[in-house]
């Protein structure tokens, strides 16, 4: 490893002791005190013996100084700017040249996905959500970019900006007010839903991760940039708090699985994470061979998030890497979203998380009731800790708008609850701005199902028909468009689709009226065309008999009825109906 | 040195396995998106292929050769 890790104090390590009122003052700060220490390594192979890319704070400085004094040359103040970048420095320079000039970072898919069919109509809607004047890239894409965007806008690659220039940057005139990033991780793909964060927000953020999270030494991450949690989580809180941070691609990571895992052995990182679905990756792909070169005694937090956390990934991983020193008490569940900045609540830092069991009749029903030893099913689920302290989080009947013992939809209130989605007033108000009953509020509806236990916080399901996969959000009424486009036979409103929880995670369920007529040629087309149209694999195919799709009196459909038919089988598929059941 | 055939073979083996299915029915000349084969499960076949046969392959490989005959051509050709 070249480069120094710089030895600092906690107390200069700690963001909740910096009194900054935004992130450019911040960067300022350690470029100024620790100008020579590494805030960013790169593995651009994703190797650890691989080439290496190293960012001081000093570098970072500059070049965010240079970046920003392009836009300001173009008078961008209060602009939105694309950034489109494969992974790699490039992208946090720009994101960071925006900030220094005001602009405000609107992080997107990298290049090679976004020339995707899918991606790039969802591009599109981007641009004109958030009416984007500037799209940011590396120079080799930017033929590409200027081909896939509307005319009218401006494509930068900021590789070619000249240093030189950070001599004419000034100061923006900025607050903690002002607006940060533009996070996009809600919507369908028609109507992508952009989340307004400021600089109050990002900082109270992290510090709410500080705080659970302790002291930091390095942060390991292969997380999407483009994302909220590799972005926040990893990217962000790395460089504000000075910890080091080392990133390699999602697709270094998802080809040879290990190579996460002997970055944080390598450079003993302390703070590293991923959705559930990585968690066993690593239990299915790690060989032997691997793991036996692994020393994972330094990662005290590896939190898991962004999709429902399963008690099995869990001691599935504990067992396969214990004997490379990880601890169960570093596994660490937590839970949030990108409309709370992206932390709400975590586990308690060195602690083995929790996972009661609860009575399964009583969940079903929406009642909490701990499993007893008398019998009756049960089912575990993994505590998600307590809030963080700044953040408030209740559980609320949805109906009636008032707190609740039973599972409830959750309800978040804090400094980093973000201040509403991009151009959509009304929307906002509705999701951002909810008061219960007694008029108290305002609070950020989650549209996540949960309760409180012992005061920590268990997530139970959604609200949303919402289906994530590998912490991905898919939006049922996409998939079903494109099933009804790719099979004609299907009428249109006889198609669901919805996830059902399986041991290996969340899988996507299709559900169709169809007479059976070629109905191993009609499976097959669904599960090609969702494939290639939203790069989602379909778990199963359920073929059902006219009439048997659930529908409200107004004909809307009714996916959750549909899902607790799928699981209780029996009641939906009528003797005349053809069941084709595709593993 | 592993032939077209190896390839092929270990090609298929590799899409049972995500697909659940016996080998014997998969089809050579179907695309890899009829077997519920989507981004993180194609990024995660490449990262095997390269391991397999010591070669850089690109992310986008399995658009590019969508189906195994296809893509077994390409790797024999480009392992020799």
């Amino acid at each position: 490893m070249s480069g120094s890790l710089l030895i600092m104090t906690p107390k200069d390590m700690l963001l909740g002791d910096v009194e900054r009122a935004t992130l450019v003052e911040i960067v300022q700060d350690r470029a100024a005190t620790f100008p020579d220490a590494i805030a960013l390594r790169y593995l651009a192979s994703g190797d650890v013996s691989g080439p290496l890319i190293e960012l001081s704070y000093r570098d970072l400085l500059r070049r965010s100084c240079a970046i920003g004094a392009a836009f300001q040359h173009n008078h961008a103040d209060g602009d939105r700017a694309l950034l489109v970048f494969p992974p790699g420095l490039e992208f946090v320079t720009a994101f960071f040249g925006c900030l220094f000039a005001g602009v405000i970072p609107v992080p997107v898919y990298p290049p090679e996905l976004a020339q995707h069919e899918r991606t790039f109509s969802k591009l599109h809607a981007i641009v004109a959500d958030s009416g984007a004047r500037f799209a940011l890239t590396a120079s080799q894409y930017l033929p590409t970019l200027e081909r896939m965007l509307p005319a009218g806008m401006q494509c930068i690659s900021t590789d070619t900006i000249s240093t030189d220039l950070e001599a004419s940057w000034q100061m923006p005139a900025i607050s903690s007010e002002t607006v940060a990033l533009v996070q996009y991780t809600s919507g369908s793909t028609g109507a992508p839903k952009g989340v307004v964060v400021r600089h109050r927000q990002l900082i109270a953020n992290g510090r709410s991760i500080e705080s659970k999270f302790g002291p930091v030494k390095l942060i390991v991450g292969w997380l999407p940039v483009f994302h909220d949690m590799g972005l926040i989580g990893n990217v962000l809180q790395g460089l504000c708090c000075g910890s080091g941070l080392v990133l390699m691609s999602p697709v270094a990571f998802l080809k040879r699985p290990a190579r996460w895992l002997e970055a944080i052995s390598h450079y003993r990182a302390t703070t590293s994470g991923g959705p559930n679905f990585a968690y066993d990756l690593c239990v299915r792909r790690v060989t032997e061979e691997e793991r036996a070169r692994l020393d994972l005694s330094s990662w005290e937090v590896a939190f898991c998030g962004a999709e429902p956390i399963r008690e099995a990934t869990y001691r599935r991983f504990c067992s396969a890497f214990e004997s490379c020193g990880f601890s169960r008490s570093s596994f660490y569940p937590c839970y949030g979203l990108a409309e709370a900045t992206l932390f709400v609540a975590g586990a308690a830092r060195g602690t083995i998380p929790k996972t009661p069991a609860f009575r399964s009749a009583a969940l079903d029903r929406g009642e909490v009731v701990v499993a007893g030893v008398d019998g009756g099913e049960a089912r575990s689920l993994m505590s998600c800790g307590k809030p963080a302290s700044s953040e408030e989080v209740r559980i609320v009947d949805s109906e009636c708008l008032t707190s609740t013992d039973r599972i409830g939809e959750i309800w978040v209130r804090g400094p980093a609850v973000a201040s509403g989605y991009w151009g959509r007033e009304a929307e906002s108000g509705a999701v951002f701005g909810a008061r219960l009953a007694t008029g108290e509020g305002p609070f950020l509806r989650t549209g996540d199902l949960g309760f409180l236990h012992e005061g920590e916080l268990y997530v139970a399901g959604r609200i949303k028909d919402v289906i994530i996969l590998a912490g991905r959000n898919i939006f049922p009424q996409d998939i079903e468009a494109t099933v009804e486009a790719a099979v004609p036979s299907v009428r249109k409103g006889c198609c669901v689709a919805f996830s059902v929880d399986r041991d290996s995670g969340e899988k996507l369920v299709i559900m169709i009226e169809h007479d059976g007529s070629s109905a191993v040629e009609v499976v097959r087309t669904i599960k090609r065309a969702v494939v290639e149209h939203h790069q989602a694999s379909v778990f199963e195919v359920v073929l059902v008999g006219k009439g048997a799709i659930l529908k409200t009196s107004s004909g809307k459909l009714e996916r959750y009825a549909c899902r607790q038919a799928y699981l209780g089988r029996k009641s939906i598929c009528t003797p005349r109906s053809k069941s084709a059941i595709a593993s | 040195m592993h032939t077209e055939k190896q390839i092929r073979d270990r090609l298929v083996r590799e899409v049972a396995e995500i697909a659940v299915i016996p080998v014997d029915r998969v089809d050579v000349r179907e695309p890899f998106a009829s077997y519920n084969i989507a981004s993180i499960e194609a990024v995660e076949l490449v990262g095997k292929l390269e391991s397999w046969l010591g070669l850089s392959l690109d992310v986008t490989l399995l658009w590019d050769h969508p189906t195994i005959e296809t893509l077994a051509d390409h790797l024999a050709r480009a392992r020799n």
